[in-house]
């Protein structure tokens, strides 16, 4: 699977999301907003002067600045499958139901 | 509200129903928040954090109901005291007890995103009411929702509302009071309410085991909650794990670390691993939820900010927005200032026509009256301010101007959230901290706090006016297109803007060092802004201000008054009042009229005298080895040290001082000639070019504004930060006038 960095793609192309770098607090925010493994993330436009960058995300529109960008790694549509999840992502999951 | 007329519903107790407001920004929950609680708000902070605290009252089927209003949050990961705040509410861990229900509020049109808080809430087991926000809006998106199977999904009652159309409000309210009464049956058969738990098996493994280890430790009942456990866990260095770590041992850090270690194993790295999972979850909800979303066409939002935002109309846009803004802030605010003035003119009039003169009528009419037009005056160009703000905001705007004005700002260490509370500081620093509500990065905000006053506001322009007026030659270069005159005022208002970059830089480096500032920031759709919810910020702005920021500004003119006032017998300044006024002038040349200027002159000689001799006087005295460094004298020490209250005070102050009497203007022939004519003791001129440079150096860095100081004693919750803003402003104004007269000196002794 070839990977690029989200900062790297241009205005009008897409990636699916494979991995966010980091353990901090924006990495944390980053997946919070659907940043997530899998996730597919359109490039929409640069800001006047070329950064921050505009991206469309689980329906939603988020602006960040190409240093924030750089710790998300993403793949093409065509090469991307579910097999690249970690496994516990994959399987089936039920709804817990736990009486305090 | 409509009133059911049944009295089953009526509860026995008389505390109202505890009803927190939940939900990410722009989902329209201060609308919702506002529709619901009428104007019965009430803001305050909560302690020790700079969150506003807001709670309305409300009458829901005679259920009298508390409404808390929640900072908009895209997740429950305290990674800050600010962000600890929500979670401290919802679980009962602050000062308060813990809501009966909480609304969780989304946005109908961006529900994948917004359910991923919605799933973290289920896991505290509070009786909870998912509320689809904007449900016009998804209608006009034909998105179809099924909102039986995503409550049959989540556990919990679905309904959908359009605030700014007002509808749904019923049905919310009795799911709300449904919740309750559930919660209430479940209690009373020792039941808690169910909690929802999205993570799954591995990770609520760890969680039992860390409680367990946690009754081991002793830890303190309230903190061992599952869902404070599972934050502990989920949100390395985040502000749980902290306060776990606080009030038990470091031994807890270590347990963390090795559970994290146990479930990354498993392949389910912390903390990437919650995410996955929720959205996992979410997603095989919203299969089952969502029947039809329409075609990715283009949407309005999308094409308006194809133009918005292009990469020269959009900052031509931009440009004549700010531009549009601040002059019809100006256009506006000066004559309903203007106006103020003119009525606490008018009514010192009043006041001084009733009494005669005497330590009443000057603590009435240079104390009182004056100190309330002091905080009044701020009132027309606060409200004008947030009027725009709040329609720029709703409208989503502000977050396209944010976005491109961020590489900008980056150069300070900043984000674009910063512009607009600085190009207002511009005007007046007072609405423009207020603005800084509108960073959400606390760092961020702070260091845009401190930095605000450096803006170069209209209240110094009366002294480089005078100053530049005075001393620096009348000439222009380009055949008259250019005047020395206007350079210098350009330099000098450039000034502050110019230290400020430098100054946030050494911030962001110390007191609020950490991960460098990020602009991630949603975008939301465009909208038409409510002109109720605009009202209901403005009034809510003036509000706060005057309550707030007005009463103290008002208590230190008082104080700066009697300290002008203050030793000294006025007795000699209230007969000649008296004299003056019980004259009969008809023509300035009779008899009646020389006599009056007689007196006024000896009159202006007296109050110079008492100012000297004031407390404020004294210490002007006092701190003139401190500024004979600057080529200034005790009169010019006496003139910084009166003008704490505010910067124009000066003028009026160096009238005084130069016995003209108080009412002089920086435009006043006489405070010029009397300037121009000051001499040192031996008789050089006290005032030149390299001098008067220094005064508008120091004027352009210095903190002599109360309102300033008390506005960021109000934003920061904390007299700390004014004081230090007090302290490093004064020393950079200091240094500035130092260099500015030595090399000044120096220039001037080389050319002669």
């Amino acid at each position: 699977m070839q990977t690029t960095r989200l900062a790297d793609l241009k205005p009008g192309e897409s990636g699916i999301v494979t991995a966010v770098a980091g353990i901090g607090r924006l990495a944390a925010r980053l997946m919070e907003m659907g940043m997530v493994p899998g996730a597919t993330v359109n490039v929409l436009r640069k800001a006047p002067l070329g950064d921050p960058v505009q991206y469309r995300v689980r329906g939603a529109v988020i602006s960040m600045r190409s240093a924030e960008a750089a710790c998300i790694s993403v793949c093409a549509e065509t090469e991307f499958s579910r097999q690249d999840l970690p496994d516990s992502m994959r399987d089936s999951s039920r709804l817990a139901l736990v009486a305090g | 509200m409509s009133q059911m007329s049944s009295s089953t519903t009526a509860p026995v107790s008389v505390r109202p129903l505890r009803v927190a407001l939940i939900g990410n920004p722009n989902t329209g929950k201060s609308t919702l928040f506002n529709a619901l609680a009428g104007m019965r708000v009430r803001t305050g902070n909560y302690p020790g954090v700079t969150v506003e605290q807001k709670t309305g009252r409300a009458d829901w089927a005679g259920t009298p109901i508390e409404l808390i209003d929640l900072p908009g949050t895209y997740s429950l990961s305290p990674r800050s005291p600010d962000e600890m705040v929500t979670v401290d509410v919802l679980t009962g861990c602050g000062s308060q007890p813990r809501p009966d229900v909480v609304i969780c509020i989304c946005n109908a049109t961006a529900l994948e995103r917004n359910l991923f808080l919605v799933t973290q809430v289920q896991e505290i087991g509070l009786p909870t009411v998912v509320c689809l926000n904007m449900w016009d809006a998804a209608l006009r998106a034909q998105l179809k929702i099924s909102i039986e199977a995503l409550s049959e999904e989540l556990g919990v009652p679905v309904v959908t509302t359009a605030a700014l159309k007002r509808t749904g409000f019923q049905e919310l309210q009795d799911a709300v009071l449904q919740q309750y009464q559930t919660s209430q049956r479940l209690s009373a058969s020792g039941l808690s309410f169910p909690v929802v738990m999205t993570l799954t098996q591995p990770v609520q493994d760890e969680i039992t085991n860390l409680t367990d280890w946690l009754v081991l430790a002793d830890c303190p009942q309230l903190l061992r909650c599952p869902f404070l456990i599972s934050r502990s866990l989920l949100d390395p260095g985040g502000s749980v794990e902290q306060r776990i770590i606080q009030a038990t041992s470091t031994a807890y850090a270590e347990q963390l670390n090795a559970a994290r270690k146990r479930l990354a194993d498993k392949s389910l790295e912390v903390p990437a691993a919650e995410s996955m999972l929720r959205y996992r979850r979410i997603g095989q909800i919203l299969q089952r939820v969502i029947t039809a979303s329409p075609a990715s066409q283009r949407s309005l939002t999308d094409r308006l900010d194809a133009i918005l935002t292009h990469r020269f109309l959009g900052l031509l846009i931009c440009i004549a927005v700010m531009l549009l803004v601040f002059s019809t802030i100006n256009w506006f605010s000066a004559p309903l200032s203007d106006g103020i003035d003119g009525s606490m003119g008018w009514l010192s009039d009043q006041v001084a026509s009733l009494l005669s003169p005497g330590p009443l009528r000057s603590l009435l009419t240079e104390g009182v009256i004056a100190g309330v037009g002091g905080v009044l005056v701020f009132l027309p160009q606060i409200s004008l301010l947030f009027l725009f703000i709040a329609v720029l905001e709703d409208c989503g705007y502000m977050a396209r101007a944010a976005f491109m004005m961020d590489r900008v700002m980056a150069f300070a260490g900043l984000s674009g959230r910063s512009f607009l509370p600085l190009m207002s500081s511009f005007a007046c620093a007072v609405p423009g901290i207020m603005a800084t509500r509108v960073i959400e990065d606390r760092r961020d905000r702070f260091v845009t706090i401190l930095i605000a006053p450096l803006m170069s506001c209209s209240a110094r322009l009366p002294v480089y006016l005078l100053m530049t007026g005075l001393f620096v030659p009348n000439i222009s270069y380009l055949n008259g297109l250019l005047p020395l005159r206007a350079i210098v005022l350009l330099c000098i208002s450039m000034l502050g803007l110019v230290v400020a970059i430098p100054v946030a830089y050494v911030l962001r480096k110390t007191f609020f060092k950490g991960e460098p500032s990020t602009f991630l920031m949603e975008l939301p759709e465009y909208r038409l802004p409510s002109v109720r919810v605009t009202a209901h910020r403005v009034w809510d702005s003036g509000k706060a201000f005057v309550q707030q920021a007005g009463t103290l500004i008002f208590a230190t003119s008082i104080i700066v008054w009697a300290a002008g006032s203050f030793p000294g017998s006025h007795e000699r300044r209230f007969e000649l009042m008296t004299e003056i006024e019980s004259l009969d002038v008809a023509a300035e040349t009779d008899a009646n009229g020389v006599r009056a200027a007689e007196l006024s002159e000896q009159l202006n000689a007296e109050n110079a005298k008492l100012l000297e001799n004031s407390i404020l006087g004294r210490t002007g005295h006092l701190i003139e080895p401190l500024v004979r460094p600057l080529g200034w004298d005790w009169r010019l020490g006496i003139g910084v040290v009166a003008s704490f209250p505010a910067r124009e005070v000066i003028v009026a102050t160096l009238g005084t001082i130069f016995s003209l009497g108080s009412d002089v203007d920086e435009e006043n022939e006489g405070l010029h000639g009397a300037l121009a004519g000051a001499t040192w003791p031996d008789g050089r001129p006290l005032f030149n070019l390299p001098v008067s440079i220094s005064v508008m150096v120091f004027f352009a860095l210095c903190a002599q504004c109360v309102s300033t100081l008390v506005i960021i004693r109000r934003e920061t919750n904390s007299w700390r930060w004014p004081l230090f803003s007090f302290v490093y402003m004064t020393v950079l104004a200091w240094i500035g006038a130092f260099l500015a007269y030595q090399i000044g000196m120096q220039l001037t002794t080389l050319s002669s």
